[in-house]
């Protein structure tokens, strides 16, 4: 890594899921939920990742905090005052579970991700258990309240089980027990698109806060564009399982290159009945499966502007103007 | 414009194990002929059951109130039998629902389920019913129709389930159309092509559509007319325009402030108000104005009784139900 601004540097990374099928002439094919992205995350920074349901923005958290093992690719690591990147895909064990602790996800689903067989002191105290953090059971339950009040909750709830609480507290509770083991770096997988709207801007506003009152920085994936722009710094597109484009918030809104890009953002719902979408250009058709794609730009077949060259090769991330990076063959 | 629908006093509850549960009450308005009503508010509020007990839809151990009413062409559904509601059901009221992956037999093919309808309501050969049917996939744009007939929903993808639900809904011509939460499974772009395929349809069909949707932006980009239920109550009801011009009920002002402004710069973009609290559940409303309890604004009088829906000073199509606007305190 050259660049000492960057905690993270994803360098090649794909997962691929497998599926045989036959007995006799058996065959493989490949799933390539995320294929072939690098991308430097800056220390501090918010880094929203969007796309639609199915383009592997959330495979590709998981593999990062190894949910899921790679099929291929480096993830290089520096946290402040290290003096070498690590490459966390190539840890085991003990190493491994040091930057666990250093990377921490908040779920998508308040409902799903937390245990409804325990209360929220042991659900928060497994963090403190595993990484040995808090020497007696007292000073655990000490750091616990502490997190709890960070993320507006009464220490009080401790003794309280999950379905006691309402959506927008649930997901407080998971943003207190990625918090608690003191993390540098936290993926937020869709941490506000099961909250209703009011609740929403609650949580986004605690997300925010904890951000610079402990030096955070995020990877939030979402895929609701106007929560994405007001909470992130810079933005990366994800289409089928490849980063197409990526650029400052404001470029991108403003000057966006990837004809699906513009699409995306030109079928945002403005909540302003004067701007109604009357006569716009809108995508047609479906994402297409993400099952051996064949080897051609995979946006080919929905782009109104493709050539020949789109359908021969795979463009590549590349830098256009300052800062604004896109995988588009109209730019070459 | 002339009334297809009018909903009067609407109030629902349920027998439920904690006892009669009443989700939704003192519920009135009227659905004019070709214009697009949103209902919005967030979960838990009364939107969809509103929209179901219009074709009651809703469970066995649901009462209506005792003054409620739903007109339709002039006529009292509510003493409509079994066989009378499933005559105008699918055909002169038909329905869109949200889950385009559930609500779908997953046994039977697109075709079979698009002719139910025809067989149903109207007296058509086999042949008929297979142009008709091929005609209306036609109608949502879904390519190569023919084929798609003797396809499985699970062989569709969510976009293309969709598009099947609206053509069966849109099979009979209905005079008015249910559509709850059409596109919230949807992602954007397939949500943006479906919305404008249900507005085309209120162009050319000459159609009322009732849309429900949580979602601001679908409103804004949508709806003629807008109800805005909180609990169980309209608290809010204007035309489109002057609902986002001119929010009058704290609730409504306070939703549209809560959602980030997707036209302004991140960097002048300050940060979100917020709604304090949470929508509370049906079985503990809370006494007096519904809201009070999350209003910036409340005084005594919120917390003692719940205030009506009346007209606001200076415009009488513009209703909230807002102790504030009595008073003639204009935020």
């Amino acid at each position: 890594m050259n660049n000492t601004d960057n905690l993270c540097e994803i360098v090649n990374v794909s997962k691929w899921f497998s599926k045989s099928s036959g007995v006799i002439n058996k065959k493989t094919s490949h799933l390539k939920a995320v294929d072939d992205c690098s991308l430097s995350i800056r220390r501090g920074e918010t880094l929203g990742l969007v796309g639609e349901s199915g383009c592997g923005k959330t495979t590709f958290g998981r593999t990062l905090v190894r949910i899921y093992n790679p099929t291929a690719g480096q993830f290089f690591y520096a946290p402040k005052g290290s003096s070498l990147p690590v490459d966390i895909f190539s840890l085991k064990g003990k190493e491994l579970k040091e930057y666990r602790k250093k990377i921490q996800m908040i779920y998508q689903d308040p409902y799903g991700s937390l245990n409804p067989r325990m209360n929220i002191e042991n659900i928060i105290m497994e963090g403190l258990k595993v990484h040995d953090i808090g020497e007696t059971k007292a000073a655990k339950r000490d750091i616990i309240a502490n997190v709890l009040e960070k993320v507006g909750l009464r220490p009080e709830y401790m003794r309280r089980y999950p379905h006691e609480f309402s959506g927008g507290q649930r997901q407080r509770i998971g943003i207190a027990r990625s918090l608690v083991v003191n993390p540098d770096f936290i993926i937020c997988d869709e941490p506000v698109s099961a909250l209703d709207v009011s609740v929403q801007a609650q949580v986004i506003n605690i997300l925010e806060d904890l951000k610079t009152d402990f030096n955070l920085t995020y990877l939030f994936i979402a895929h609701d564009l106007s929560v994405v722009k007001h909470i992130s710094d810079r933005i990366a597109v994800m289409y089928l399982g490849k980063i197409i484009e990526l650029t400052q918030t404001d470029e991108l809104f403003n000057n966006p290159l990837h004809p699906y890009s513009k699409g995306l953002l030109d079928s945002i719902p403005i909540p302003n009945p004067h701007k109604r979408k009357e006569g716009k250009q809108l995508l047609t058709g479906d994402v297409p499966s993400p099952i051996d794609p064949p080897q051609a730009c995979r946006f080919v077949s929905r782009c109104p502007q493709a050539f020949e060259r789109c359908h021969l090769e795979i463009p590549k991330l590349k830098e256009i103007n300052p800062g604004h990076e896109v995988a588009c063959f109209l730019y070459e | 414009m002339e009334k297809i629908l009018t909903v009067k006093d609407l109030s629902i509850s349920f027998k439920t194990e904690f006892g009669l549960v009443n989700p939704v009450n003192g519920v009135s308005f009227d659905v004019k002929s070709n214009e697009i009503l949103g209902i919005v508010g967030e979960s838990g509020c009364g939107k969809s059951i509103t929209a179901y007990s219009i074709i009651r839809l809703l469970s066995n151990n649901s009462i209506l109130g005792e003054n409620t009413q739903i007109t339709f062409e002039g006529k009292n559904i509510l003493n409509y039998n079994k066989n009378d509601l499933a005559r105008i059901r699918g055909d002169k009221i038909s329905m869109i629902f949200q889950e385009p992956m559930t609500s779908l037999n997953p046994i039977y093919t697109v075709g079979w389920q698009l002719s139910e309808a025809f067989t149903l309501h109207r007296d058509m050969s086999e042949e008929a019913v297979k142009r008709e049917s091929i005609a209306l996939l036609e109608k949502v744009r879904i390519p190569e129709p023919e084929k798609r007939l003797k396809e499985y929903p699970h062989q569709l993808s969510g976009g293309m389930r969709q598009r099947v639900m609206i053509a069966m809904a849109l099979a009979c011509s209905p005079k008015l159309l249910i559509a709850d939460e059409p596109t919230t499974a949807l992602d954007v772009t397939t949500q943006a092509q479906i919305l404008e395929l249900i507005n085309g349809l209120k162009r050319d069909m000459d159609a009322s559509i009732i849309m429900i949707t949580h979602d601001l932006g679908v409103i804004a980009e949508m709806c003629d007319r807008v109800l805005v239920m909180y609990a169980g109550n309209i608290v809010e009801s204007a035309e489109v325009f002057e609902l986002f011009d001119n929010p009058k009920h704290p609730y409504t002002q306070g939703l549209l402030s809560s959602i980030p402004n997707v036209e302004i710069n991140k960097r002048e973009q300050k940060r979100l108000t917020t709604i304090k609290g949470f929508v509370p559940h049906p079985a503990n409303f809370p006494k007096g104005c519904r809201f009070h309890p999350r209003c910036p604004h409340a005084f005594e009088r919120c917390v003692e009784s719940n205030p009506k829906l009346l007209p606001i000073k200076g415009n009488l199509d513009h209703f909230s139900r807002c102790w504030l606007e009595e008073a003639g305190d204009h935020r």
